[in-house]
C-alpha cells in the first residue's frame, strides 16, 4: 500500500492547489519522457504532455494506492497519448487532400527524423517511433515502465499472448534495425 | 534469432530469471551474443527508474510554465469554479455554458454566414510548442552589422544574370522564368524558383531578413554559424537558426515545409514551431505532415546547394531538356553553375530526347560550355562507339594550358558508361566479383573521370559488404573521402568505412568514425542507430 501517494492524490482530487501542483511537478518529467518514447516524431510532444497530466489530475479520484503513483500515472499517460496519436492521424488524413505520408513514415532521405539522435535515449525514442502503435505501446509499458506482460494486457485491454506477440515482433524489428548492415544491396537507405 | 535468444527474451518477458540456473543462462548468453547484448543495452537506457525519471528534462522555467499550464488546463477541462464548488455542479454549469455557446454560435452563423476558419486552441497556449529534442543553439560569433553581399552561384533557365553576380542589401530580386541559387553570408543558401519576387531587407554576416512577396524560396541555414535568418511574407514570418525549409507564397497563403531542424513561425497573432518533416500553411494553428512531393522538392534544393560551390570554375550547359550534374537535377538548359574544381559528370536529354553524358574537369578561372554544336575537329571514334553529340569547350580561360575536358576514351576498352552498366547488371545478378572487376576497370582506365570516384566507393562497398574484404574496402572508402572532401557521396563513404571497421573488429576506429559521422550529419536517418552502436561500443555506464 502506498499511503503517502494515496494521501497526496486524494488531496489533489479534493482540488487542494498545493497537492495538485506537487503532483504535477513530481510526474512531469516521467510523463514527458513517456510521451517522448511514444511520440518522438510528433511536433505536439508538449501538448500531449499537458493533456496527459490533465488526464492524470482528472483521474485522481480513481487512485487507491494499490500501486506506485508513477506506475498508475504511466498507464493513464500511455492511454491518453495513444488516443491523441490516433485522433491526430485521423484529423490529418481528413485535412490532407494531397498525397500524405503515414504519421510515422519509414525513415528515408526524404523524411528525416525531426529531432537529432543526440544521445542514446533520443536515438531509442526515434527507433521506437518506427514501430507500429500497438507494438510501441507494449514496448514502452514493458521496457520504459517495467510493466509485466499481464499488467500490459490489462492496461491495453488485450490478451496476454497478444502482448507477448507484440513484444516479440517489436524486439525482432529493433534487432533487425540495430544490426542492419546498411549495405547498398537493399539496406534501409 | 537462435533458440537461446528466444529463451533469453522469454525470460525478459517473464520479468527476469527466477532461479540461479536461469540467471547463469542469461549471463552466459549475453556474454556470447552481441545482438542480445546490444538490445539489452538499448532497452536498459530507456528504463525509467525511481531516481532517474526525467530522460528529456526541461529547464526550470519551462517546467514551471508547464505545471501552471496544466493546472489551468485542468481547471478548464473539469469545469472547476474553485475548490469550494461541488464537482457535479461545476460540470453541470460547464455543460450549460457549452450549450449556450453552441446556441449563440448557431444564431451568429445564421445571421452572418460561416465565420473564417478559427485556429484550434492549444491546451496551453502560453507554453511554446517545442521539438522533441531541441539541439543546443550555437554560440553566436562576433556580430558585424556591416552589410554584406549575396552571390549568385547558379542560374537555370533563360536569364541575363550569371553566376558570380553579387547582390546587395535592399536589392529587389525577381527571378522571372529562371531559378537562382544564391550563397548568402554565413554559409546560408537560398534558392529562388521561377516567378519569385523578394528582397534582401537585411544582409549582414549574422542577421539575414528576406521579404518574400511571391513565389517559392528554399532556404538552408547551416548549424553552428550563429546565423539569425527570418523570411517575412504577407501571411507571417518564419525565423530559424540552423535549419532547412521551403516557403511558397501565393496570394491566398504561404506554405512552409521544414526539411531539417525546427523553425519558429509567427503568423496570425500566434507563434508556433514546426519540426522537420512537417508543413504549415501560415495562419493555420497546427502543422501537418509534409507530403512526399513537398519534401522531395525541398531536398532537391539541398542537393543543388551541395553541388554548386563559390570561388570555383564555371559550367554552362546551353542545350538539353533535363540536365543532371553529378546526379543532381539542375533543370532545363540553359544552365549556368559554379562548380567545385575537378571532374564532374553531366547528363542531359538532347532535343531529340536522347540521353547523353559527358565528363569534364572544371578548372579554376575557366568556363566550360556544353552545347549541341559539333565539336571543332572530328575526334577519333572507336568502332562501335557513338560519337558524343555534344561539344564541350572552354571559354574565358586565362593562363592555364590544361584542357578542362576529360579526354574522350578512344581505346578498345569499354567506356565508363559501358563499364558502369556492366557493373550494374552484375549487381542485379548478384555477381559481386564481376561487378567489382567492372568498377576496378573504370578506376584503372579512366582515373580522372568522375565515374572513377563513384566506382571507387561502389567497389569499397562491395568489398566490405559482399566480398569479405573489409580491409580493402576501407582503403577504397578512405581514398574516396580524401579525394572528395565535399563529394555528394561522402556520407555513404563514411558509413561504409564504419561498417568496414566493425567487420575488422577495430572498435576504436569505428568509434572515431561514428563520432565523425554524427558530428557532420546529426540528422541523418542512420544517426539513431549509430548513437546506439556507439553506446554499445563504449564501456557500460551506470544509469
Amino acid at each position: 500500500m502506498h499511503e503517502e501517494d494515496a494521501k497526496l492524490v486524494a488531496a489533489a482530487a479534493r482540488f487542494d492547489e498545493r497537492a495538485r501542483r506537487e503532483l504535477v511537478g513530481r510526474l512531469l518529467g516521467r510523463v514527458r519522457s513517456t510521451v517522448m518514447y511514444l511520440a518522438a516524431r510528433s511536433p505536439d510532444v508538449d501538448d500531449m504532455t499537458q493533456r496527459a497530466l490533465i488526464e492524470v489530475l482528472g483521474s485522481c479520484s480513481t487512485y487507491r494506492g494499490e500501486s506506485p503513483l508513477e506506475s498508475w500515472a504511466a498507464s493513464i499517460t500511455t492511454r491518453t497519448v495513444m488516443r491523441l496519436i490516433k485522433q491526430r492521424r485521423t484529423a490529418e488524413a481528413r485535412e490532407q487532400a494531397v498525397e500524405v505520408m503515414p504519421e510515422y513514415p519509414e525513415w528515408s532521405r526524404e523524411s528525416q527524423a525531426p529531432a537529432e539522435a543526440s544521445d542514446q535515449r533520443s536515438a531509442m525514442a526515434l527507433v521506437l517511433a518506427r514501430l507500429p502503435e500497438e507494438r510501441r505501446e507494449a514496448m514502452v509499458l514493458k521496457h520504459v515502465h517495467g510493466y509485466s506482460v499481464e499488467e500490459i494486457a490489462v492496461a491495453t485491454n488485450t490478451k496476454v499472448n497478444t502482448v507477448r506477440d507484440r513484444l516479440r515482433v517489436a524486439r525482432a524489428e529493433l534487432r533487425a534495425w540495430l544490426s542492419a548492415p546498411d549495405s547498398t544491396e537493399g539496406g534501409d537507405r | 534469432m537462435s533458440p537461446d535468444c528466444e529463451r533469453y527474451e522469454a525470460l525478459v518477458d517473464a520479468g527476469g530469471p527466477s532461479d540461479q540456473a536461469s540467471a547463469d543462462f542469461v549471463s552466459a548468453h549475453l556474454a556470447g551474443c552481441a545482438d542480445c547484448r546490444e538490445l539489452e543495452r538499448a532497452l536498459a537506457a530507456i528504463a525509467l527508474r525511481p531516481n532517474d525519471d526525467d530522460h528529456f528534462p526541461l529547464d526550470a522555467l519551462a517546467q514551471r510554465r508547464t505545471v501552471d499550464a496544466v493546472l489551468r488546463g485542468a481547471q478548464t477541462a473539469e469545469g472547476e469554479l474553485g475548490a469550494a464548488t461541488p464537482r457535479r455542479w461545476g460540470r453541470g454549469v460547464a455543460a450549460m455554458a457549452a450549450g449556450l455557446l453552441v446556441l449563440a454560435g448557431a444564431l451568429l452563423y445564421l445571421r452572418q454566414g460561416p465565420p473564417p476558419p478559427r485556429p484550434q486552441v492549444a491546451v496551453a497556449p502560453t507554453v511554446p510548442r517545442v521539438a522533441p529534442v531541441t539541439p543546443p543553439e550555437p554560440a553566436p560569433p562576433m556580430p558585424s552589422v556591416a552589410p554584406m553581399l549575396a552571390r549568385v552561384l547558379s542560374v537555370s533557365g533563360r536569364d541575363e544574370r550569371s553566376p558570380g553576380l553579387e547582390i546587395a542589401q535592399g536589392t529587389v530580386v525577381q527571378t522571372g522564368a529562371a531559378t537562382l541559387g544564391l550563397a548568402v553570408p554565413g554559409q546560408a543558401w537560398v534558392r529562388a524558383r521561377p516567378g519569385t519576387d523578394f528582397t534582401f531587407a537585411k544582409l549582414t554576416d549574422h542577421d539575414l531578413v528576406l521579404d518574400l512577396r511571391a513565389g517559392h524560396l528554399d532556404v538552408h541555414v547551416p548549424h553552428g554559424q550563429g546565423i539569425d535568418l527570418s523570411v517575412r511574407t504577407p501571411h507571417g514570418q518564419v525565423k530559424v537558426i540552423g535549419t532547412a525549409f521551403a516557403l511558397d507564397t501565393a496570394k491566398a497563403k504561404t506554405r512552409l515545409v521544414v526539411v531539417e531542424g525546427t523553425v519558429q513561425v509567427d503568423a496570425g497573432g500566434h507563434q508556433s514551431r514546426v519540426s522537420a518533416g512537417f508543413a504549415l500553411s501560415l495562419g493555420a494553428a497546427r502543422p501537418s505532415m509534409a507530403s512526399k512531393s513537398e519534401l522531395s522538392s525541398a531536398r532537391e534544393s539541398l542537393a543543388h546547394e551541395q553541388l554548386v560551390s563559390a570561388g570555383a570554375g564555371g559550367l554552362s550547359v546551353l542545350s538539353g531538356k533535363e540536365v543532371t550534374v553529378d546526379s543532381v537535377s539542375v533543370g532545363a538548359a540553359p544552365v549556368k553553375l559554379m562548380l567545385a574544381l575537378g571532374p564532374h559528370s553531366v547528363s542531359r536529354l538532347d532535343p531529340r530526347g536522347r540521353a547523353t553524358r559527358s565528363t569534364l574537369v572544371v578548372v579554376s578561372g575557366r568556363e566550360s560550355v556544353i552545347t549541341d554544336r559539333p565539336p571543332p575537329a572530328p575526334e577519333k571514334v572507336a568502332r562501335g562507339q557513338v560519337q558524343p553529340p555534344a561539344s564541350v569547350t572552354n571559354a574565358g580561360g586565362t593562363g592555364s594550358p590544361e584542357p578542362s575536358v576529360a579526354p574522350v576514351d578512344t581505346s578498345p576498352a569499354e567506356t565508363t558508361e559501358q563499364l558502369l552498366q556492366q557493373a550494374q547488371e552484375a549487381r542485379t545478378q548478384k555477381d559481386w566479383r564481376l561487378a567489382a572487376r567492372a568498377y576496378s576497370a573504370i578506376i584503372e582506365r579512366h582515373p580522372m573521370s568522375a565515374a572513377a570516384e563513384v566506382a571507387r566507393l561502389s567497389l569499397g562497398q562491395l568489398q566490405v559488404d559482399q566480398l569479405g574484404a573489409p580491409g580493402q574496402g576501407q582503403a577504397q572508402c578512405e581514398t574516396y573521402i580524401q579525394r572528395n572532401p565535399s563529394g555528394a557521396l561522402l556520407a555513404e563513404a563514411e558509413l561504409c568505412q564504419i561498417r568496414a571497421f566493425a567487420r575488422l573488429g577495430q572498435s576504436a576506429n569505428e568509434l572515431a568514425a561514428i563520432d565523425s559521422f554524427l558530428a557532420r550529419w546529426p540528422n541523418d536517418f542512420n544517426a539513431p542507430r549509430l548513437v546506439l552502436r556507439r553506446a554499445a561500443l563504449q564501456p557500460a555506464t551506470p544509469h
